[in-house]
């Protein structure tokens, strides 16, 4: 410190003073007739565009939704009690965007991407991407065929979901749709450590400013947040910034997708999301729907979903998509994608509703999650019969694909047959030996909260639980059996698991996984 | 609903009226009155807005409010508005009138906001400077607000050219800002 001296500090001072530039240029102004509610109406502006940004003379911005005859709608970032009637108000000429880079990876920004963990400001090179943005057009993608691993048993083997796709999560409150999610980004972590990142956005719309902080420190913990991006728009933010919310994490994502590398953005969630669109196109005096949202809802879930995709792998067609923003413009690269899982929270199970019902139709499938088997101690409380994915399939690994193909039916069979064997009549082998082994499988596809299993792993397990090797191990016993299996796996035969992993399923490797499977049950046997 | 149209199809009814009765000069100072009062008396609006007061003491309030003031045309748009209940687009209606008159005439409005008081010879210069440049006549106000610190402000329609000083040091602190 004692090096600095005062003349050196003035002369750079004088050195950035003189660099200044004061432009003064022609801008178009309007002014404020009225505002409350989180909504501006300004006279003037008469060249404005829909979903330009525009500012406050207090540095305040809002977006303008609304073009009308003699008058602008907008609605407002920040706090309606700043904005006074006669305020100047200016065209910006940008249409609303953020700013996007590598450097938003760990951190949590808000719906206008700054930080708001308190790291400081962004440095290095940022990106510009617009909120509102043209999904790729049909020439720019390619079927999904690469799977995204989620770590989740019943999911990787019965609804599998592929990179690119969009699969919605459904359930009521405390079903545990949040945590299939964050065991998802969590599981990532087994690919950003191989280096093959699979870079992850999760967007917290309208939640608890307290739930997104622990979300962040839960993923902070699992070594999680190197390769995570949280977007947030708590509770008490405008409602704009929470409608806002998910396009600025879809912008983070795309950076990635056109960049050539795969992404995964968590909507947690699209119904809060809905609630405050609906509030500020009442305030807007937008005619009410169904439900009293707008007509125009589905539009908004159907164009943020449609901007997940798989882009091709051909680099020279990729150079052509559409509606690419110019700052990326030099970095576009095949090959990537964007997988979203969105999340829908309904009433009492009613999925019938105005908003379930539309977001089930835009995504490729849905994993369903009921609060009865969530109570009955089966988590991940997923509802196998009426979850589906339409499109995962093809991106399962081999040997999965082979394993858990009548894994979904096996189950539902059961089910079935539970359901008869209620009445407590008598049963025969036949049906007895469905029942044992789908009670049996039910508590194989059981797993702990922020526990993801690789793929290898779940595919040695569920390949003993189809074919009923564990017959002689006694139900409450399974899980204790699947992590002893497991661990003598990995010790002596890691080989098999590995070959596995790659989506082999030779029958050397089932031979061993049959004699270790018999070899350790009898040690259960009564 | 789309609000906006309302006040608009309003003044366009009223403007043309006053062209086919060519007392379009007479019109527009009376619908002056109307805005200013209007803007200005909130109380005004605010019995107007009342939905527990009768049509007819409306009706009684514009007569004895405006009455004397402006001619009888002005005073039938004004009973004709809050006959309609659309008593609170009367404002609205009478910004976009003279709206319409300013284009039909050709005026543009000039607004020149300046930290101090300004000179006669130096507001005609810029007087003459504007009207060069956009061809057109223009109506002039004069505003004095300190928080400039100096040089001014011209609006011209919904165009504006910021040369004030506060707006100098604003744009210095966000490009000294930028740079760290």
């Amino acid at each position: 410190m004692a090096d600095i001296k005062p003349a050196e500090v003035s002369e750079i001072l004088k050195q950035q003073l003189a660099g200044l530039k004061t432009v003064t240029e022609l801008e178009e102004v309007g002014y404020v007739l009225q505002v409350g509610d989180g909504i501006a109406r300004i006279y003037g502006l008469s060249n404005v565009q829909s979903n330009e940004m525009i500012e406050f003379s207090n540095g305040m911005k809002a977006i303008v939704l609304n073009l009308e005859e003699d008058n602008v709608g907008a609605v407002l970032l920040g706090p309606t009690d700043q904005i006074k009637e006669g305020d100047i108000v200016k065209r910006t000429k940008r249409i609303a965007s953020i700013m996007v880079g590598e450097q938003l990876l760990g951190r949590v920004v808000n719906t206008l991407g700054d930080p708001i963990d308190g790291k400081g400001p962004l440095t290095g090179e940022l990106f510009e991407m617009p909120l509102e943005r043209k999904a790729p057009g049909v020439l720019f993608r390619q079927p999904v065929n690469e799977p995204l691993q989620t770590g989740v048993k019943a999911i990787d083997a019965m609804i599998p979901i592929g990179r690119g796709q969009r699969e919605l999560i459904i359930g009521d409150r405390q079903t545990g749709k949040t945590a299939i999610a964050i065991d998802t980004i969590i599981n990532q972590k087994e690919f950003y450590d191989k280096g093959e990142t699979v870079y992850c956005v999760y967007v917290a719309i309208g939640q608890k400013g307290s739930t997104v902080a622990n979300i962040a420190k839960t993923l902070e913990q699992y070594g999680a947040m190197a390769y995570t991006t949280i977007v947030c728009a708590t509770a008490s933010d405008p409602a704009a910034l929470q409608f806002y919310a998910p396009f600025a994490g879809c912008a983070i994502g795309e950076y990635f997708r056109d960049t050539g590398r795969p992404a995964l953005i968590v909507y947690d969630d699209l119904s809060k999301q809905a609630v405050s669109y609906r509030e500020v196109s009442l305030l807007l005096k937008r005619p009410p729907g169904r439900e009293a949202y707008p007509g125009d809802v589905f539009y908004l879930h159907s164009r943020l979903l449609e901007r997940a995709a798989k882009v091709i792998k051909n680099d020279a067609v990729v150079q052509n998509m559409n509606d690419v923003p110019p700052s990326i413009k030099h970095k576009l690269k095949g090959g990537g994608s964007l997988t979203a899982l969105p999340i829908i929270e309904t009433k009492e199970g009613d999925v019938s509703a105005y908003i379930p019902t539309n977001v089930i139709s835009i995504t490729d499938g849905q994993i369903f999650l009921e609060s009865s088997l969530f109570n009955a101690g089966i988590r991940p409380a997923i509802n196998v019969g009426i979850s589906v994915s339409r499109v995962g399939g093809n991106a399962q690994i081999k040997s999965m694909k082979k394993v858990a193909g009548t894994l979904k039916i096996d189950q539902a069979q059961f089910r079935e047959l539970e359901a008869f064997s209620k009445f407590g009549s008598d049963l025969d082998a036949a049906t007895m030996s469905v029942l044992n082994k789908g009670r049996r499988n039910v508590e194989i596809l059981k797993q702990g909260q922020f526990s993801p299993v690789t793929v290898e792993d779940q595919v040695a397990v569920i390949y003993i639980g189809t074919k009923g090797l564990i017959q002689d191990v006694p139900v409450e016993k399974v899980k204790e059996f699947e992590s002893e299996y497991l661990d003598y796996l990995k010790i002596k035969h890691k080989d098999v698991l590995t070959r596995l992993g790659k989506g082999e399923l030779a029958d050397d490797m089932t031979q061993i996984l049959e004699t270790v499977a018999k070899d350790l049950s009898s040690k259960y046997k009564k | 609903m789309n609000e906006s149209k309302i006040s608009v199809r309003y003044a366009k009814a009223l403007f043309q009226h006053a062209i086919e009765l060519g007392k379009l000069e007479e019109t527009k100072k009376d619908i002056e009155l109307v805005f200013k009062t209007s803007t200005e008396v909130p109380a005004l609006n605010l019995y107007l807005l009342s939905p527990i007061t009768k049509v007819s003491e409306k009706k009684l309030l514009a007569q004895n409010v405006f009455g004397s003031f402006v001619g009888k045309e002005t005073l039938a748009f004004i009973d004709l508005m809050i006959k309609n209940r659309r008593e609170a687009y009367i404002t609205l209606s009478a910004r976009n009138f003279l709206q319409l008159y300013k284009k039909h005439s050709g005026i543009k409005s000039v607004e020149l906001i300046t930290a101090q008081a300004i000179t006669e010879e130096f507001k005609t210069a810029i007087i003459a400077k504007v009207q060069a440049s956009m061809n057109s006549k223009i109506d002039l106000t004069q505003k004095i607000d300190k928080s400039l610190l100096g040089g001014f402000i011209l609006r011209v329609e919904d165009q504006q050219y910021d040369a004030s000083v506060s707006n100098k040091l604003k744009q210095m602190k966000k490009s000294l800002l930028e740079k760290i």
